[in-house]
């Protein structure tokens, strides 16, 4: 009895200790090398290499990534968001830019790659035109890392309730180091 | 001179339009003539 | 005299009488407006200096140099580029009038598309001046155009070929400052302006520059952030530093396929890093009520705060609206922000502007307290 109460106490013990590595077992790992992309052509890809610099995750950024960019990667990031001027810059048109972002999601799927979702802009990266992208690449995600402003009427929470995919939900791009650092396990 | 030319053909209906305001008897048709010359003139301040 | 001789003298009394008054008040509007060089200024200049040919024209305009005495960076400030753009035009002109260089010069041409300050956009009801009461006195600013004034440049093409792209762009675009860049010296008046600016980039071996503006609260770009590709970095850091003041501005690259506009042009064609700023201006969209002065300064507006409740809105707008103080804030903050970043990025190069306004100070006193 007196043995038993010890081995319960031991496995209670180790429960606690342990307790934290079961949740993050409930979140996706991500892991290095990083490809991060564009789903939209807005300049938040840049601002989202910044946020990966500062939480010590190295990244390639390729804006206009294609299938082939995704050899020797483990994580791509679709940082999520549409911008007229963006796709001026590229040089697209908004279709062959939904294409081209289909095409990275569906390699990403072959290659049994973990996919994760960022959307930084707020509402001006939402609306019409943005919507489809920002649909598009959180439904094929594991992980939505979105500033609050641009999901005041529960855009992505609803994605992520629907086809149960974690988000983390941040006031501030600045506040979005820290859940990038936890996804890598820094 | 696209300045000069307008003063000179402003100036020449401006003469035309005083003609027949002096000349016209209905005290209307008077009101229309001078309101003409409104935008006559300020059109040289436009065109500077 | 005879009866209809007597109407006719009455008649033209009275037209003499609203000519007059008319034209007096249309006079005004080539009345320049009054800024008051602050302690900073360490000399004005005419952009004439850089390119003769605008000397005596209504292109000409002045521009405020800063120098601290200290090496440092070189920066450049643009307002007035749209004179019906108040908050870049009031930015210039509170710099001018308020801060100080104490490391590396400041240059700032408040009014650079100085001719457009003369004229108004037909159709749009914009009224002609508006005021502000400074720290001495009710000062009296012209609220103008878009684009240059047409009388100097009449009558414009039916399609307007940019230099030296070529792009082709609706006529009354030639006389838009940010579709005339690099500019040359035998072209257009505008296109002269913009090589002049050029020139003045390239003598004074300005090292950042800043175009400020303002566009309808409806446009996708707004408080926003352009930049050439060159500046990205500097543009991202910038934005950062923004958010920790709970500015949230948009980041946009320069289209590379859109010719003539200072963030792409002066990027290609100098060393300098560009960027371009816009904030939400009112009186300028198209979903507006009554246009007045208290729609340049107060900038509320109910069919606003609808559309914004609509959901259609990619800014935040609630019934305070979008006061000048807020926009002029707002420019500040991201000058402030992008000198910081710049300096990050080349710390041998810097600039430190002294006085410019935190954004809370300015929203709650107003811009005029910083006016003298």
């Amino acid at each position: 009895m007196k043995r038993s109460a010890i081995l319960i106490l031991l496995a209670c013990l180790m429960l606690v200790l342990f307790e934290g590595s079961l949740l993050g077992q409930e979140k996706a790992k991500f892991e290095q090398p990083v490809l991060i992309t564009s789903a939209g052509q807005s300049a938040d890809v840049t601002i989202a290499g910044m946020l990966f610099k500062k939480a010590n995750v190295q990244t390639k950024a390729l804006p206009l990534a294609k299938p082939a960019d995704l050899d020797g990667i483990k994580t791509l990031v679709i940082v999520a968001g549409f911008s007229s001027k963006g796709l001026g810059a590229a040089g697209i048109s908004r279709e062959q830019e939904l294409g081209r972002v289909q095409s990275m999601l569906q390699a990403a799927k072959e290659k049994k790659l973990k996919v994760m979702t960022l959307h930084i802009g707020g509402k001006a990266r939402r609306g019409n035109q943005s919507d489809d992208f920002n649909k598009l690449a959180a439904e094929a995600s594991s992980y939505l890392l979105v500033v609050k402003q641009g999901d005041e009427d529960q855009f992505f929470s609803k994605i992520a309730s629907e086809k149960k995919i974690t988000i983390d939900l941040v006031d501030k791009i600045a506040d979005a180091v820290q859940p990038v650092a936890k996804a890598f396990g820094k | 001179m696209l300045h000069w030319t307008y003063i000179l053909i402003a100036a020449f209906v401006f003469v035309l339009v005083l003609r027949e305001l002096f000349a016209e008897r209905n005290w209307r048709t008077q009101i229309a003539l001078a309101l003409v010359l409104i935008p006559l003139i300020l059109r040289i301040l436009h065109i500077k | 005299m005879e009866r209809h001789h007597i109407v006719a003298l009455c008649a033209l009394i009275v037209v003499g009488l609203v000519c007059t008054i008319a034209g007096r008040e249309f006079l005004t509007m080539y009345q320049p407006d009054e800024i008051l060089a602050g302690p900073g200024v360490t000399e004005v200049r005419l952009l004439s200096t850089y390119f003769g040919p605008l000397a005596g024209t209504a292109s000409d305009t002045k521009v405020y140099i800063m120098d601290s005495g200290k090496p440092g960076a070189t920066a450049l400030v643009l307002g007035g580029t749209h004179p019906n753009e108040p908050a870049g035009f009031m930015t210039a002109v509170l710099l001018t009038e308020h801060v100080v260089a104490s490391e590396g010069k400041l240059i700032v041409i408040p009014q650079a598309c100085n001719s457009g300050f003369s004229c108004t956009d037909p159709l749009e009801g914009y009224p002609q001046s508006y005021t502000i009461q400074s720290k001495s006195k009710l000062r009296t600013f012209r609220f103008g155009a878009r684009a240059s004034n047409p009388v100097p440049e009449w009558p414009d093409p039916l399609v307007f070929l940019q230099y030296p792209s070529g792009q082709q762009l609706s006529g009354n675009e030639v006389r838009n400052l940010n579709r005339s860049y690099p500019g040359r010296p035998e072209g257009t008046a505008t296109e002269r302006i913009a090589y002049a600016i050029m020139r003045l980039i390239e003598q004074e071996k300005v090292d950042i520059a800043f175009d400020l503006h303002e566009a309808a609260p409806e446009i996708p770009i707004i408080d926003a952030i352009v930049t050439h590709e060159k500046g990205k970095d500097i543009a991202a850091s910038a934005l950062f530093t923004l958010e920790m003041e709970n500015l949230q501005y948009a980041l946009e690259m320069s289209p590379v396929n859109f010719r003539g506009l200072s963030h792409r042009e002066w990027g290609d064609n100098s060393h300098v890093f560009p960027f371009l700023m816009e904030t939400s201006n009112p009186i300028q969209g198209r979903l507006r009520g009554k246009t007045g002065t208290s729609l340049i300064i107060q900038g509320v507006d109910e069919r606003y705060f609808e559309a914004a409740q609509l959901g259609t809105m990619r800014i935040t707008y609630d019934l305070a609206g979008e006061p000048l103080a807020r926009r002029v804030g707002r420019h500040l903050r991201g000058l402030n922000a992008l000198f910081g970043a710049y300096a990050e990025t080349v710390p041998e190069k810097r600039i430190v502007i002294e006085n410019i306004p935190s954004f809370e100070a300015i929203v709650r006193q107003g811009v005029g307290q910083y006016l003298n």
